[in-house]
């Protein structure tokens, strides 16, 4: 397949309960898209409408009810498949920055040192140069995403899952690292898989943002965005940017 | 989500202990223990019916009781009066600092046979020993609590022309409940201990001065008695005090969920 | 600041000379009989004295090891067996309220029954430091692990870690706060279960010497006592805080609340 990431009719019902009380609820019903090599997609939602349980599913966290997730395999020994940056950093707080970006090594038990100047390259790229040997204590709440990130980068994975990564983060510094972001994705040309409930985010990053809805979450759409690339300042006020943005408000409702 | 419901709770919550009892019982017919080793459950709970029959039970758990309330009470005022007064002076609390950490962390039970030379068999002693114990926690509790108030508050009584009385208990005391209230919690239960410590040491009555009458005559359907009624009773405090704490803090997104 | 946090230094200082003056003046000006309450001089004395015979020194070694090892014996158990608790979620469930009920039970009245099933010698004694330090360490145990954010287990599913490395890497880890404030906890009714246990049971011993001084209304002896009892307790509570700092170098640091009895 040309493609990176095939899913193929995923439907996920979660029940809770037991007894006459049981609760079905179909969090996402017949999901089906490809992700092509290098692509930004991003999927947009209300809230609760399944998108990290989608993400979730095609990391193989969760097994769908229903459907099948096809991910490529590991692209060499010494790497994994897939990369997953959380809405938290989740990093370990007794690690340096380096020490943390290396981790999956460790894990993997791989020799970390030879792998170390490959990752601080990525700590050039995401703008932390000079902070690898920061504690996660010492580093704010944005820089620590960017290790996430790094982290989840080090081990040259296919596809990268990102799951509202920027989420918590305060609306100024979420553009500079939408930036950064743009810029890794750029020099890495790794594929993304993005998640978000900011539909200006999506529009910004992405190549194409898939909608979904809510009871039962589906597809409702899936649009192309004809930006042009490298996306910048200039790029928001260019009126097809907000005509999308209002489109796809619209979409949503 | 159907919960069980009010029976099924309190059935599933004795499960545990009932399910104890059996084992005890069968542990003694098993075993043929001899009864001075380790008396069937019927021995402890008829030795200590007739206890309360005989308004022993009742005798010595009030005086534990009485110590407790007192300890505890002048434990609490002196604790917020203290915790509000280095609160609010920091140099204080940092010279005072090194001695209240010592006295904090000593084991303060080892006063217990000085204060009962120093006051008696009585029941002071003990109060004296309990106040002690549960200030710190109180003061310490009830001084976080205090200096973590948002200053805007304040100065917000200040723009509304608050009167100086009004503004400490609305605001500062009320604000501070939560770590007053964790404080309590953790003072009560350093109550009871001393004061079966304080017993234990030196009384005249007394659940910890019963559990050693107890042990001198060698009388273990006694001793387990009174080991079970102080256990069960430090416990009832404690919960008794999550429930108003529960009660009173509502609105807070409690961190305490012990 | 280096000037201010000197000058409180001073104050300090000032504040604990102060009152041992002071005490001394209450004492002397105030015609208190020596055996109500002694001054400091002749506490001192008796302190200096103890030393040179080696009797203080023996009575502090018999409750330090006291402590040592039954905080030893019954943190371990505690974490092992909290350990395997953690692992499964039923009987974590199960048992967890009823520990947090024995929590808030005085263990030290166990004693008395331990003495009648098991004489006067050290097993009693050891029983009750070992429980003492047990449900402490065990309940953190429970927590600490518990506490762990869902996303740490799923960064570690992602990475393709084993079960070994989930618990040695992160979980061991995550928890070491919870866990070392429960060995906080577990150390001070170490100290207190090991004085009880002295009182009731020992012929030596630190709670041996209070109980003797107590009866003897030796107040020179009992304060003596006193000092090296606070002395111990507050060296082994400041041993665990070491260890603590340095194995929590990484954290946050929180305000922490602590107990003492």
């Amino acid at each position: 397949m040309n493609g990176i990431l095939r899913v193929k009719n995923v439907t996920q019902v979660f029940e809770s309960g037991s007894g006459p009380r049981r609760d079905r609820v179909t969090v996402l019903k017949d999901i089906d898209f490809e992700v092509r090599e290098g692509e930004f997609v991003s999927i947009i939602g209300p809230s609760g409408c399944g998108k990290s349980t989608l993400l979730k599913i095609i990391a193989g966290l969760i097994t769908p009810t229903e459907g099948s997730v096809e991910v490529p395999s590991a692209a060499a020994p010494g790497s994994l498949p897939i990369g997953f940056v959380f809405q938290e950093s989740v990093l370990l707080p007794w690690k340096t920055a380096l020490g943390n970006a290396l981790f999956p090594f460790e894990v993997m038990g791989k020799d970390t040192k030879a792998r170390e100047p490959g990752v601080r390259d990525l700590f050039r790229l995401a703008g932390l140069s000079g902070f690898e040997n920061y504690y996660p204590k010492q580093l704010s709440g944005g820089m620590r995403q960017r290790v996430s990130i790094v982290r989840s980068l080090s081990y040259d994975p296919a596809l990268l899952l990102m799951d509202e990564p920027f989420g918590a983060i305060d609306a100024i510094t979420r553009d500079s690292l939408n930036d950064i972001l743009l810029d890794m994705w750029r020099e890495t040309k790794k594929t993304i898989l993005f998640v978000t409930h900011d539909i200006a985010e999506a529009v910004y990053l992405s190549d194409r943002v898939i909608v979904l809805g809510t009871k039962p979450g589906r597809i409702i759409e899936i649009a192309m965005v004809d930006l042009d690339r490298p996306r910048n300042e200039d790029t928001k006020l260019d009126p097809r940017f907000y005509g999308l943005v209002k489109k796809l408000r619209e979409r949503l409702k | 989500m159907k919960r069980p419901g009010h029976v099924g709770r309190i059935l599933s919550a004795a499960a545990l202990p009932a399910g104890l009892l059996v084992v005890w019982k069968a542990a003694t017919l098993v075993f043929r223990l001899p009864t001075t080793f380790l008396p069937p459950p019927e021995a402890v709970a008829s030795r200590f019916i007739s206890l309360i029959g005989s308004s022993v039970i009742q005798k010595h758990f009030s005086t534990t009781a009485v110590e407790i309330i007192f300890g505890f009470l002048c434990a609490a005022v002196l604790g917020v009066l203290a915790g509000y007064i280095l609160a609010k002076f920091a140099v204080l609390e940092k010279v005072l600092s090194p001695f209240i950490l010592i006295f904090q962390t000593a084991p303060k039970i080892s006063l217990a046979p000085l204060f009962v030379l120093w006051f008696g068999l009585g029941l002071s002693s003990k109060v004296v020993l309990i106040a002690l114990v549960a200030f710190f926690p109180i003061m310490l509790n009830f001084m976080v609590g205090v200096r973590s108030i948002n200053p805007d508050y304040l100065r917000l009584m200040k723009i509304l022309k608050a009167p100086l009385l009004k503004r400490v208990v609305k605001i500062e005391f009320v604000g501070s409940l939560p770590f007053l209230m964790t404080g309590m919690r953790t003072a009560l239960v350093l109550s009871v201990t001393a004061a079966i410590i304080g017993e234990m040491m030196g009384a005249k009555s007394g659940l910890g001065f019963l559990l050693m009458n107890g042990y001198e005559m060698y009388d273990i359907p006694m001793v387990i008695g009174v080991i079970l009624a102080i256990s069960f009773f430090s416990w009832a405090l404690d919960t008794a005090m999550k429930v108003l704490q529960d009660r009173l803090l509502f609105w807070h997104e409690s961190a305490d969920r012990m | 600041m280096k000037r201010r946090d000197l000058w409180i230094r001073f104050l300090s200082f000032l504040a604990a000379a102060a009152a041992v003056a002071g005490w001394h003046f209450y004492v002397t000006l105030g015609k208190v009989p020596a055996f109500i309450l002694p001054g400091p001089e002749a506490v001192a004395r008796q302190l200096i004295s103890m030393v040179r015979d080696g009797s203080l020194l023996f009575h502090m070694g018999i409750t330090s090891a006291g402590i040592v090892t039954g905080f030893l014996i019954g943190s371990v158990l505690g974490f092992v067996l909290g350990y395997f608790l953690a692992k499964s979620r039923v009987l974590e469930a199960a048992l967890f309220p009823y520990l947090i009920a024995v929590q808030a039970t005085p263990k030290v009245t166990l004693i008395p029954l331990f003495v009648i099933w098991f004489g006067l010698g050290l097993a009693s004694k050891l029983l009750l430091v070992v429980l003492s330090a047990f449900f402490p360490v065990l309940l953190n145990t429970v927590i600490g692990f518990r506490s762990v954010p869902r996303e740490y287990y799923e960064l570690m599913r992602i990475l393709n870690a084993t079960e070994r490395q989930m618990l040695y890497k992160v979980k061991l880890p995550l928890s070491l706060p919870i866990l070392m404030a429960g060995l906080k906890v577990a150390m001070v009714q170490a100290v207190i279960g090991t004085i009880v246990a002295e009182w009731v049971s020992g012929k030596s011993g630190l709670g041996y010497l209070l109980v003797y001084g107590s009866t003897q209304f030796d107040s020179r002896l009992l304060l003596a006592a006193i000092f090296a009892t606070t002395l111990v307790g507050l060296f082994f509570f400041w041993i665990i805080e070491i260890i603590e700092s340095r194995a929590l170098f990484w954290h946050e640091s929180k305000i922490i609340l602590e107990e003492g009895l």
